[in-house]
């Protein structure tokens, strides 16, 4: 389970980010990327985080990750401060986005191999786990050629074994099927379905609604740093019930 | 320190696997190094050769009667003498290159030799020809002229040559030929080392920073267990063997280039040898260490901050021409290797190298200049770990 309460991000603005944003030299240099939100992913469920771009889901997401930290609030991953002990949580946490984000010079077996050490896995362990996974995802054709030299299809499968070679508990997505074809995405949507299956906790963003409404046990909605809502699939559904679920995102940002 | 071998072991499979770095680290050192030392020696013979053998022609205007001066200015080697022309030809001949050179006697000339009084030549050149010998040969002729002057006048005298000549200094160089060839060599190979290891870890610090914030595999590499400390400390240990290796590799591309030199002889190529000896390059080694660890905080602290590849490489551009100042200082006269200069960094590379391959280094210095670069390094890595933990370096976009 993650629980997050009152998280704040605060950064301090670039020269190039106060320009963009419009700031003037005399206004604060600090943005507030999230503002005091609170929620709770529950074990064996998955948690989709929607809302526009800019409004504060991948920040939400990497200090869920341990990646940056909080300004203010506490995180907590099985009951457990991560800001603490942010190794030990990194080790519970798979994380991945859009961007296959390998390297093109190794192997997928390298790659792999590379994430399991990282993780300090165990040799036998890893070779059983990392075995099964490219059986799993028929990874074995291409597990030994550069990764530079394969399809989208196959760097996703790769990148999909790197995330999930170390067991973990808890899988960060942050929008994984952006700009990805039917196919490579339909490769994701079945690795969510199959870690919720394997009682894994699954956190998300995403714009693609159908994806939210075939995947997600409790949505979250955050606009302009602030959640706005929060609630199980059938309360956000509720808000409306003859409205889409892109209506409902709509209405709720208008209101807020 | 798995973690950190583990992602040492990983970038150095990636690093090795690059052809760009390999083309920096080894194969331009390798191959363009001693290219470019035998070209350069091959150009300037080819030069000193072609000024040699050039035929000068020099315009003579002798109002007096004398005839020496152009019977010895006609037997230097390479002269042409040009006579009958006015001065305003000769003057404008020497701006428009049709001649090298000029000499005006005037008409008192003679009869002021022969009273033992002193006679004038004007002598026309031109300063900016850089590789002319006009004004060496119109001098050496005189020279010739003047020495049989004095000779003739003090046999008038009957005066011995001696007379003028009370000291006969005879110069013996005590320095080996170990050490004038080191102190030689020991000026340039500074430059050519510390360029190579700077060079050799630009590349993989471009790709393991700024490349890797490009791919995106930044993010994923810190959600993984691995602490920023580990991942700056792995890619650090990367991009400093890769300047070692440069580094290295260019050294000993010199190093035998100087073997394909037809012209050096035997007894300096004899100490060639003797200079590189196991603890030339073991000191050298030993010197390179610190170096490249403090480039490669650097160059990894600025590639980690660019935004992206191009941005690094233009970031990293003007720092080449930095590094550059102190050695070129270390080449100062008056700048001699103490227990101050051992101290300040890259200064003390340039005064060191010289010492080693002169054979004349004192253990002192080579301890201080360590421990100096040592320093440095351990401030470039504190400064490397500081700027990887800031959030806004990283997720600079």
């Amino acid at each position: 389970m993650i629980e997050l309460k009152d998280i704040s991000k605060v950064f301090a603005l670039t020269k190039d980010q106060r320009k963009v944003v419009g700031e003037s030299k005399l206004r604060p240099k600090l943005f507030t990327a999230v503002d005091s939100i609170s929620f709770k992913c529950n074990a064996s469920s998955v948690f989709a985080l929607i809302g526009p771009n800019g409004s504060g889901k991948t920040t939400t997401l990497r200090m869920i990750s341990t990646m940056i930290s909080p300004t203010s609030g506490t995180i907590k991953i099985k009951d457990k401060d991560v800001t603490k002990d942010s190794r030990k949580a990194r080790k519970s946490i798979g994380f991945m986005t859009n961007q296959t984000a390998l390297y093109d010079r190794l192997s997928p077996f390298e790659m792999v191999k590379y994430f399991a050490d990282l993780n300090s896995m165990d040799k036998v362990v890893f070779e059983k786990r990392c075995k099964d996974i490219f059986n799993k995802l028929d990874m074995n054709s291409f597990a030994n050629k550069r990764i530079g030299t394969l399809s989208s299809g196959m760097k996703q499968k790769t990148s999909i074994a790197r995330t999930i070679i170390h067991d973990p508990d808890i899988i960060v997505f942050d929008e994984p099927t952006t700009g990805l074809d039917v196919m490579t995405s339909r490769s994701i949507i079945d690795l969510i379905r199959n870690s919720k299956d394997e009682k894994k906790t699954i956190i998300f963003s995403s714009h693609r609604m159908e994806e939210v409404q075939s995947l997600a046990d409790d949505i979250g909605v955050i606009f302009n740093g602030k959640l706005i809502f929060s609630g199980t699939k059938t309360d956000f559904e509720a808000l409306s019930d003859s409205l889409s679920y892109d209506d409902n995102l709509i209405n709720l940002i208008d209101n807020s | 320190m798995n973690i950190i071998y583990s992602i040492f072991k990983k970038e150095l499979v990636d690093v090795l696997r690059d052809r760009r770095t390999l083309m920096f680290m080894i194969i331009i050192p390798i191959l363009i190094t001693p290219l470019l030392v035998i070209g350069s020696i091959k150009f300037q013979e080819y030069q000193n050769k072609k000024s040699e053998e050039k035929v000068l022609k020099i315009a003579l205007i002798n109002d007096s009667n004398d005839f020496l001066i152009k019977e010895l200015l006609s037997e230097q080697k390479g002269v042409q003498v040009v006579e009958g022309i006015s001065i305003d030809s000769l003057e404008s001949g020497i701006k428009s290159d049709s001649l090298q050179g000029g000499l005006y006697i005037g008409k008192k000339f003679l009869k002021n030799i022969s009273s033992n009084a002193t006679g004038n030549v004007k002598i026309y050149f031109k300063s900016s020809d850089l590789m002319s010998k006009s004004k060496k040969r119109m001098q050496d002729a005189l020279e010739g002229y003047k020495q049989k002057t004095v000779r003739d006048r003090l046999n008038k005298l009957n005066i011995e040559d001696q007379l003028l000549e009370p000291l006969n200094v005879i110069s013996i160089d005590m320095s080996t030929a170990k050490e004038t060839l080191g102190k030689a060599i020991g000026g340039f190979i500074p430059y050519i080392l510390v360029m190579f290891i700077f060079l050799g870890a630009m590349y993989p610090a471009i790709d393991l920073g700024a490349g890797e914030k490009e791919r995106g595999s930044l993010e994923t590499l810190l959600s993984s267990p691995a602490t920023k400390f580990e991942i700056t400390m792995g890619k650090l240990l990367v991009v400093s063997l890769a300047g070692m290796v440069s580094g290295l590799v260019s050294v000993l591309g010199i190093s035998s280039s100087l073997f394909f030199i037809d012209k050096i002889p035997e007894q300096i190529r004899a100490t060639i040898l003797e200079l590189i000896n196991p603890f030339m390059i073991i000191s050298i080694i030993i010197l390179m260490i610190p170096i490249a660890i403090f480039f490669a905080s650097m160059l990894l602290s600025i590639s980690f901050y660019a935004k992206s590849f191009k941005e690094a490489q233009s970031l990293m551009g003007p720092l080449n021409m930095v590094i550059l100042v102190p050695l070129f200082l270390s080449l100062g006269p008056g700048m001699e290797m103490d227990h101050s200069t051992a101290l300040m960094p890259l200064i003390n590379v340039g005064l060191l190298t010289k010492e080693i391959l002169a054979g004349s280094v004192e253990p002192i210095y080579f301890i201080e200049t360590l421990l100096s670069l040592l320093f440095f390094a351990a401030i470039g890595i504190r400064f490397s770990v500081y700027w990887f933990e800031k959030e806004n370096t990283i997720f600079r976009v």
